[in-house]
């Protein structure tokens, strides 16, 4: 039993908040960011107050849940995943037993909220609001439990392909930069969204304060910092589809000049969002040269990275207090005032320089095969 | 012909499989192995896929290590269980594939007929059985103008029909485009088909004559 709900929680649970890690920092900086904890206690008082209210909460944990069941479902779709089906010839008690035990790990945000919440309602004597709690989380774990067992009973099901994807597939052939962005937005929407939204707030935020106050180019080369920073989950990604997940890609007789414009027009695509939030809320005292400069600025961050990440194999685990250390890198540049186009070259030289010396002898740490 | 001089592959220090001299000419070469005894990494080093040491060059200088590119465009692999991104066709990897390595559309075009995947040219890789997903392996093998080609287990899971289409193109490769061909297998290799120059077995980390 042991050794089922320690398989069922790595390739189910850990693996749902590492791709989903982007929107956890998200809330968890929005909570702690922006609301201080006086304001949690009256938002939590305020839900528990009415069996009408607690309807918000609710929703957001069946939105989580919905999430969770697809992405049980995703998991269990990949070839690699196809001997968890195995859990279905256990005993009963068993399989149950392993497949509420992931899921309670999986809700255990909203479980833990809900218990928040509970505490407030206890103190208040509000019986139906607590009532609601249990009986929502309950009902949730249950119905994402016998989703579960549903897609490891019902694993070989055809492959249904939307008239949309026909026809796209029948009028157009993919190119290279677009592979990455679909497999991406396939595999693991939310951790893509979530990173997009961070990082599009970040600039947001940044940009509005120079309509406050008076501030030079270095506090959005700041916000550009933890923005960009932040895509080196995709990078990482990009490397990992590149290599991992589409391994022929090495086999291909690409140049360098061909592989670096691959990624760069792979990343424009990503990075749309980030660009557009840049360009639409530059702020006015800068002229457009300013503008392409800081443009260039983020664009060199993943660049580095990219380049970097082929140096040597890293879980993003290992990788991320390297994040820390360029990020904070970048900011003492920028406060001591060396220019943004100067940190933009060094970054584009370094990751170039490291894409081809590195590139060919990149492997990851992995068992030989057969 | 292609050369192999002190080749050797390792994981964390510990060698899997070198070799010390090895000459390959035009023609079929049978590569046999346990299970774990290194076939495939010999492959997907030969390939470029795996970083490796040692010389391997064609007869022009051309050399895996000092000419990455142009070695890449003379030798072609295919998988012994081939997986691509779900989400793409056929058409969208031979299309591309067949750009790199130089193969125009009518080449493209006529692997496919070959390997008769029209029906499925513009589904879906997600949508493939393992016996479609090894044809499309196998038409990118021949893309371009290969002077190696590596076929891991290019038997398993093909259907009769389209395993001798691959032997008749193996024939006329061998023939027309002086084509060297390292194949692996666990199945004997048609005898009356398909011409072996030489067969090699993996044993103790190296490769002997068997």
């Amino acid at each position: 039993m042991k050794i089922v709900s320690s398989i069922l929680q790595r390739i189910l649970v850990r693996e749902f908040y590492r791709a989903n890690a982007g929107l956890f920092f998200l809330a968890i900086g929005i909570s702690a960011g922006f609301m201080r904890s006086y304001e949690h206690v009256a938002l939590a008082e305020f839900f528990s107050a009415s069996p009408v209210l607690m309807l918000v909460p609710i929703s957001v944990w069946t939105i989580y849940t919905i999430n969770v069941m697809k992405f049980n479902r995703d998991v269990l779709k990949r070839k690699e995943n196809e001997f968890i089906f195995h859990v279905t010839l256990l005993p009963p008690p068993q399989k149950w037993a392993g497949l509420f035990v992931t899921l309670f790990y999986q809700l255990l945000p909203a479980i833990l909220y809900g218990i928040f919440l509970m505490a407030f309602a206890i103190r208040n004597d509000f019986m139906d609001t607590i009532l609601m709690i249990i009986a929502s989380l309950l009902l949730l774990v249950i119905v994402g439990a016998f989703a579960l067992s549903h897609a490891l009973h019902h694993s070989n099901q055809e492959k249904k392909v939307s008239l949309l994807s026909k026809f796209i597939n029948l009028s157009f052939t993919k190119p290279f930069p677009l592979f990455f962005p679909e497999w991406i937005a396939r595999r693991e929407p939310l951790m893509l969204f979530g990173t997009k939204i961070f990082s599009s707030l970040i600039l947001l935020g940044v940009t509005q304060l120079y309509k406050t106050d008076i501030y030079d180019l270095r506090l959005l080369g700041l916000g550009i910092v933890i923005a960009f920073s932040a895509q080196v989950v995709l990078v990482w990604e990009v490397q990992r589809f590149d290599n991992f997940y589409f391994p022929l890609n090495r086999n291909l007789p690409i140049p360098f000049s061909k592989r670096l414009l691959y990624f760069v027009c792979t990343l424009l695509i990503l990075i749309i969002p980030e660009l557009g939030m840049i360009i639409k809320n530059f702020p006015a005292e800068f002229n457009n040269l300013n503008m392409i400069l800081s443009i260039l600025f983020a664009l060199s961050i993943p660049v580095f990275f990219y380049g970097w990440l082929y140096t040597k194999d890293r879980d993003q685990e290992k990788l991320m207090p390297f994040l820390f250390f360029f990020s904070i890198s970048w900011i003492l540049l920028i406060l001591f005032k060396i220019p943004l186009w100067a940190i933009a070259s060094i970054n584009l030289n370094v990751g170039l320089a490291c894409l081809k010396k590195f590139y060919y002898s990149f492997e990851y740490i992995s068992k030989p095969e057969d | 012909m292609l050369t192999i001089e002190n080749f050797s592959k390792a994981y964390s220090g510990t060698t899997i499989i070198s070799i010390a001299s090895l000459k390959l000419s035009s023609g079929i070469y049978w590569i046999k192995g346990e299970n774990g005894s290194g076939k495939t990494t010999f492959f997907k080093s030969l390939a470029g896929l795996h970083p490796c040491e040692g010389k391997i060059q064609f007869d022009d200088g051309v050399n895996l290590h000092t000419n990455p590119i142009p070695f890449r465009k003379r030798v072609n692999y295919s998988e012994a269980e081939p997986l691509y991104p779900g989400f793409l066709t056929s058409k969208d990897l031979i299309r591309f594939i067949g750009k790199t390595k130089g193969a125009d559309q009518k080449q493209q075009d006529f692997f496919v007929e070959q390997f008769k995947m029209s029906s499925y040219f513009e589904k879906p890789c997600e949508t493939y059985s393992s016996g479609m997903l090894k044809k499309l392996s196998l038409a990118i093998a021949f893309l371009g103008a290969p002077k190696l080609i590596i076929l891991d287990e290019p038997l398993i899971t093909l259907d009769i029909q389209a395993r001798s289409v691959l032997i008749q193109i193996i024939e006329k490769y061998i023939h027309e485009h002086e084509v060297t061909f390292l194949l692996s297998s666990h199945q004997a290799l048609e005898s009356d088909d398909l011409k072996v120059n030489d067969t090699f077995v993996i044993e103790k980390k190296t490769l002997v004559q068997g």
